[in-house]
């Protein structure tokens, strides 16, 4: 295959540590911010002052500008935020940053994602700016909302809570192998997830991710700029983001009125399409998946929607050992958000890139294309196919 | 007693027509916004029609059957007004014979065993403060 120079690679990760909730209290998000990108640039092996772009998206609190000014960088050229929440546009600030470099806006384009939530609020928390066509009914959060579309799964195609178990129970065994992963060492077996509490129905306690303090980052450059890297460069093979009809306000955050046979779904299948059709590859091509887990049910749904089974057969695949290590599509070798830390979803591209490059600690043999995924159930919601060069 | 307690945040409008149709509920209807050119009912109401685009829209009462859509039945709690309340269930109700549209609301009457998905559901008022009415569900009545 002749090489695009242009080509979008990233050739640099930086993190944090991750901790609980609240966890880092000794330095501000916006440092952590900083300390993830000095890692990337310096995995990377480019001088800080040749970043020239940023994008982010979950209306990330920390501006480029201020970045800029605090990193010494000579001038901006690029910015970029990808606009809604939940982590839908994790991937959607990689297709931002993949799409300046392609075009020659920028030549080093950051994607980034701090959160030091301890010292502002809780995601599963009540938020005062909400709908009232919610509250008054007692809907407050992303695991009530989410829990809607996977009840109607359970309904529709018979999926079991024994499915949603072997989602968590996956991770949490990826996670004992990483120890960046903050629940690594902590046991949880197919008996602490049936007695764990209900959250809400038919979500348990352990089908929802954890909440946390870190930071993580990735420089992405053109083809030609990523072969003086100082690491091995991973390609962007293809990233999208957007939204099927009706996924907008009236999808499961909003209205609950996407179509009815989309209603049960991650939402993810325009940007599937889109995805598979810009890599040119199809889902059987895929080594290794990092699935955004917010929610357990939210996985399955994606399993389904990116094609790796029929739809409503999410359950089935999971049952049959599919999403193992040693299955035919192992998901969140880092352990995910369940069991490495909720990044929202910027850990689940740096463990893509680590698969690619053979350094995970869950490595999947002869890895060479991995999908990552922006959050599920939200509109936008991304999505990347990370390869070999 | 109402299903959840007054004490429950309920946002402002946030536009004209979500006014409107709180303003309908004040007066125990429950309506929707419905395009006049093409008959599509949506919620919440937009200030445009999302099926034809056409911007002559009227609200027209919820009718015809109301269905159990989906459920949630929420044990952890997110708002102090609730902790004596859980768990309780949120629904999503389908109206077939208005495009399918879907209405977040609550059941009342039932407990947790009794509930069946596509399980026929009647309408009911619940007040909410002095000046407001909620509307909620129960399980229609067996005739």
């Amino acid at each position: 295959m002749s090489e695009n120079h242009k080509q979008a690679c990233i050739i640099g990760t930086g993190q944090t540590e991750y901790a609980k909730w609240g966890g880092i209290q000794d330095r501000s998000e916006f440092k952590l911010a900083l300390e993830a990108i000095q890692a990337a640039a310096r995995d990377a092996g480019i001088p800080l002052k040749a970043i020239d772009g940023f994008a982010s998206y979950s209306d990330d609190r920390n501006q480029p500008v201020a970045l800029q000014v605090a990193l010494g960088l000579k001038e901006l050229r690029f910015t970029s935020m990808v606009w809604g929440g939940g982590g839908g546009g994790s991937c959607g600030a990689l297709d931002m940053a993949a799409a300046a470099v392609e075009t020659g806006r920028a030549d080093y384009v950051v994607v980034f994602r701090s959160l030091a939530q301890g010292q502002f609020g809780r995601y599963g928390n009540f938020d005062p700016e909400g709908s009232a066509f919610h509250y008054p009914f007692g809907l407050f959060s992303p695991a009530q909302m989410l829990a809607l579309p996977l009840r109607r799964h359970m309904y529709e195609y018979g999926t079991r809570q024994e499915h949603l178990a072997e989602i968590a129970l996956v991770s949490r065994e990826n996670a004992h192998r990483n120890p960046d992963a903050v629940m690594g060492g902590r046991p949880l077996d197919i008996d602490m997830y049936m007695a764990s509490r209900i959250i809400s129905d038919p979500l348990k306690l352990y089908d929802c991710c954890q909440e946390n303090d870190g930071a993580c980052a990735v420089i992405v450059t053109s083809l030609e700029r990523a072969r003086d890297a100082a690491s091995v460069p991973v390609k962007i093979l293809a990233s999208a983001h957007g939204a099927g009809p009706e996924w907008g306000e009236t999808g499961a955050f909003g209205g609950q009125n996407p179509p009815l046979e989309d209603y049960a779904s991650s939402g993810a299948r325009s940007v599937a399409a889109h995805l598979y059709q810009r890599a040119g590859i199809t889902p059987a091509d895929v080594d290794v998946a990092q699935i955004y887990d917010n929610f357990t049910g939210q996985v399955l749904m994606s399993i389904e929607d990116f094609g790796f089974c029929g739809r409503g057969e999410g359950g089935g695949f999971i049952a049959d050992g599919h999403i193992r290590p040693t299955g035919s599509l192992p998901i969140n070798t880092h352990g995910g958000h369940h069991s490495e830390a909720y990044i929202h979803g910027m850990n689940h591209i740096v463990e893509g890139v680590r698969q690619i490059k053979g350094q995970s600690t869950t490595q999947i043999t002869n890895a060479e294309i991995c999908l990552v995924t922006g959050g599920p159930g939200i509109a936008p919601t991304s999505a990347a196919i990370l390869s070999r060069l | 007693m109402s299903y959840l307690p007054d004490s429950l945040p309920f946002p402002e409008a946030a536009s004209k027509e979500e006014q409107q149709f709180w303003d309908h509920c004040r007066a125990k209807r429950l309506a929707f916004r419905t395009c006049r050119a093409c008959g599509h009912s949506h919620n919440p109401p937009l200030c445009i029609c999302p099926k034809c685009q056409s911007d002559d829209l009227d609200w027209r009462t919820a009718q015809g059957k109301a269905l159990l859509y989906s459920y949630t039945i929420v044990h952890h709690v997110v708002h102090e007004a609730v902790a004596d309340y859980v768990p309780y269930i949120v629904i999503v109700v389908r109206f077939p014979e208005m495009n399918d549209l879907r209405f977040v609301s609550n059941i009342i009457g039932v407990t947790a065993a009794d509930l069946e998905i596509e399980m026929p559901l009647s309408l009911t008022w619940e007040a909410y403060g002095t000046d407001m009415f909620l509307p909620r569900f129960t399980a229609e009545a067996v005739t």
